[in-house]
This record gives structure tokens, sequence and C-alpha cells, in this order.
């Protein structure tokens, strides 16, 4: 075995656990979804996705940035937007919305 | 000269970044285990992917540490950077209904397009010391023959 290549092994360990990833805090962004009005406008919901029994890891995600949350449940299911495509959450504003109520972008 | 500098420097660039890449992911299973939930494949191929992933980068690694498995790991980690290499051009190239967020790939700030990039360079890089490792001179038992 070459020295120098054990050395350069523990300094990536010690690089991997300074750079390892936080956690995320839970409370934030675990919900929200968008749809689109037929006149093209669109229109924002909050809503507490494991208040309808969605899983996280499963029905949806929230990754490191702890902006963007996507939604991979069922496609035949309301968290897609009409075209049936996914989407992140981090396309939605944050601020004027609640878990009950629903935001119109551009009124 | 050439061939000495790559035979020396890729395989420790190689068990730098399996060392590191592996470790970040054993050290922070859980958000690791979220990315590939993330990937437009199916769950149970992520459930798995979890732990192999990491098991192969990190075996990876410790078979470029030693002599007799260095070839073997160059190899391996062509395989490896190929496989990853690929899986990235698919998603750039919309093979996939969504594109993912690049996050969990070797450097979380690097767009798809950085990542597909880097990783040719680390393919091209570990195959061009496989053929120098191919090349290298064998010394032959004949040299330690004492006439």
């Amino acid at each position: 075995m070459k020295k120098y290549l054990l050395l350069i092994a523990i300094v990536g360990i010690g690089a991997a656990w300074v750079n390892k990833p936080h956690p995320i805090p839970l409370t934030v962004h675990n919900y929200s979804f968008t749809h689109y009005n037929t006149d093209g406008t669109r229109m924002y919901y909050g809503k507490d996705l494991t208040d309808i029994n969605y899983v996280k890891g499963f029905d949806y995600i929230c990754l490191s940035s702890s902006t963007i949350c996507t939604f991979m449940g069922n496609t035949a299911n309301a968290h897609t937007d009409l075209t049936g495509s996914y989407f992140y959450t981090s396309d939605v504003p944050h601020a004027g919305i609640d878990d009950s109520g629903i935001y119109y972008d551009g009124f | 000269m050439l061939r000495k500098l790559a035979i020396v420097l890729v395989p420790a660039l190689l068990v730098l970044l399996f060392v590191y890449t592996g470790f970040t992911k054993v050290f922070a299973l859980q958000h690791f285990r979220d990315t590939l939930y993330n990937q437009p494949f199916p769950h149970p191929l992520a459930a798995v992917l979890v732990y192999l992933i990491p098991t192969a980068e990190l075996s990876i690694a410790a078979a470029l540490l030693f002599n007799n498995t260095r070839k073997k790991g160059l190899y391996c980690a062509a395989g490896l950077l190929t496989v990853f290499t690929l899986y990235i051009a698919a998603i750039l190239l919309h093979f996939f209904r969504r594109v993912p967020c690049s996050c969990g790939g070797i450097f979380r700030g690097l767009s798809w397009s950085q990542h597909f990039w880097v990783n040719v360079l680390l393919t091209g890089l570990t195959i061009t010391t496989i053929v120098f490792y191919s090349k290298k001179s064998i010394p032959s038992p004949l040299n330690h023959l004492v006439l």
C-alpha cells in the first residue's frame, strides 16, 4: 500500500465529515402545490401534506436547500399542475400563503 | 513523464473522490436517501442504490489503495464514472419526464451540465491511466538473475 494514498483517504474522510449535508428543519416548506387557472394565471395553495397522509420520502421530498420540495406521488393526484408534470415549490411564493388559504398571483 | 504523473496522480485523485463522496453519503444517509427518492427512477431501485452506491464507491477507493488491486480499482472506477456520466447525459437529454435537483452529486453546487463535464474529465483521466498501466513495463524475472 502506498502511504500517500492512505493519507489522501484520511483527508477525504475528514473533508466528507466537514462538508456533510445538514438535516433540514422539518417545519419549513413541507407543503404547497400549485395549479394553473384556465386563463393562465397561477393559483397557489398551501396545504399540509402530512395532514392528507402524504409520507415524506415517498409522496414528497424536501431537499437540503430547504426551499425545494418535489412531489413524487401518484401523478393522477392534485399535486401535479394541469400539464401533469412535476414542479418545485421554489417556484411558489412562500409569503402570502398559509395552510388553508388560497393565494392568487397577478390579481 | 506524463505516464508516471498519471499513474501517481490519477489514483490519488480517485481515492480522494470516492472516499469523499462515499463518506459524505454514509455520514448523511437520510439526506442521500432523500435525494435518491427525488431522482426519476423507481423507489425500489432507489432503496437498493442508497446502500449500493456508497458501498461501491468505498470499495473502489479501498481497491485503489493497494498495489495488487489498483488496476481492478481503476477499471471499476471507470465503469462507475461511465454509469454516472450516462445517467447525467440521460437527464440532460430529457430522457426522463422531469429534471431532478442536481444536489445529490459530487459537488452539491454544480449544475447537471457542470456535473457532466466533470464526470467526462474524470472518466477520460481514468481510462488514460488504465492505458498507461497496461503499457507499464513488467519487470522480467531475468532482470533479477545474477549471472
